[in-house]
């Protein structure tokens, strides 16, 4: 019998990776993000907890990576790919409702088409390795700008580049809660500041 | 249309702030958080049970994604579980058949539900391979350390993704 798994990951690694996978998952589950009625009516453009939630956790992230000088990996800035990828992603995220990690944590909720929706991803990303080879030359290659940051594109210090993130996404996140809590007082229950 | 937040859920601001220091936790420790890539890689290792020639021939699996178990795959594994957790611990039930809002727009034909869940699923996994990440390793991520495509993935999900949802409820009652 071969080995089930291989591994050349020491022990300590993998719990931590799967400690850091529940905490993860689980604040996914709490603030409702494995459910498929809070991600359609995102895309419905009707409830922006999932947003407003992913967009705080950047933040937040942004600061401490930073404060910590804790960058590890920047994905470059591949533009073929990154919008072809990103449109038939968009496409799968409507159809299922979840994205592939809060698919995992309703699947372990017990949500039935949670299930077909892991099996489907499986599935994909077998086609996407066999039709891989084909696609370097047509989406991977062209249009490559490298390990492109928002610092870097410009020009300027890192923490600027951090202060540059949280401008942008707190002011979006603003924006949204004025937007919504002009429709009819949305926030209210949240304890957003902004009710006029 | 008020926004629904379920007895017992938090707050976005909080639970982001949460989810912000377990990824901080995670760089600290030295692992970008990230799922899509864990989907090959079980796929490659179940595949390559049954095929082990083909998976040795495909250059993917072993240059950029070897079916090996590492730090990202038991992260996913921690994110199923947390499922289970919450599935025994605090909701206490059963898990949904499918959606209550697909029936109440679609009907309740959960053939055709678990049909567009495999389509969904496949196409997800499809583009974020094809991308290079998904929601939590390009955007979550990307975005913390600053990077451009973060925004650039973040963009084109949501344009497809508004677009495919406004068309499948096109019409139809919420």
């Amino acid at each position: 019998m071969t080995e089930l798994v291989r591994t050349g990951t020491p022990l300590s690694v993998l719990l931590l990776g799967l400690i850091t996978g529940v905490a993860f998952g689980f604040v996914i589950f709490k603030v409702g993000a494995s459910r498929y009625d809070k991600i359609v009516k995102m895309l419905l453009i009707k409830d922006f907890t999932v947003l407003k939630f992913m967009m705080t956790a950047v933040m937040v992230a942004s600061v401490g990576i930073f404060l910590t000088d804790s960058v590890i990996y920047i994905a470059p800035l591949q533009l073929m790919r990154l919008i072809v990828g990103s449109l038939i992603f968009g496409v799968g995220f409507a159809l299922l409702g979840a994205c592939p990690g809060t698919v995992l944590v309703a699947f372990g909720e017990g949500k039935k088409d949670a299930w077909y929706g892991v099996l489907g991803g499986l599935l994909g990303a077998v086609v996407f390795a066999h039709v891989y080879p084909s696609l370097i030359d047509i989406l991977i290659t062209p249009l490559d700008y490298g390990k492109m940051t928002i610092h870097g594109l410009f020009g300027t210090s890192y923490a600027l580049g951090v202060v540059f993130l949280l401008i942008v996404f707190g002011g979006s996140i603003l924006i949204i809660n004025k937007l919504t809590a002009s429709k009819g007082g949305t926030q209210s229950q949240t304890g957003a500041k902004n009710v006029s | 249309m008020r926004q629904s937040q379920i007895k017992g859920e938090w707050p976005w601001h909080i639970a982001g702030v949460i989810l912000g220091l377990v990824v901080v936790f995670a760089f600290i420790t030295g692992h970008p958080v990230g799922t899509a890539t864990t989907y090959e890689r079980v796929a490659g290792h179940v595949l390559q049970f049954f095929f082990p020639k083909y998976v040795a021939n495909t250059v993917h699996y072993f240059k950029e994604a070897a079916p090996v178990a590492e730090w990202q795959v038991m992260f996913v594994l921690g994110m199923l579980l947390s499922g289970i957790i919450a599935r025994y611990f605090v909701t206490r039930g059963k898990g949904e058949e499918i959606p209550a809002m697909w029936a109440g727009s679609f009907g309740d034909n959960k053939r055709k539900r678990y049909l567009q869940a495999l389509v969904g699923g496949f196409l997800l996994l499809f583009g974020s391979r094809l991308a290079g990440g998904c929601t939590s390793g390009l955007f979550i991520s990307g975005g913390s350390q600053l990077a451009v495509a973060a925004l650039v993935f973040a963009g084109g999900m949501f344009a497809s993704g508004i677009v495919t949802a406004k068309i499948l409820y096109r019409g139809r009652n919420l």
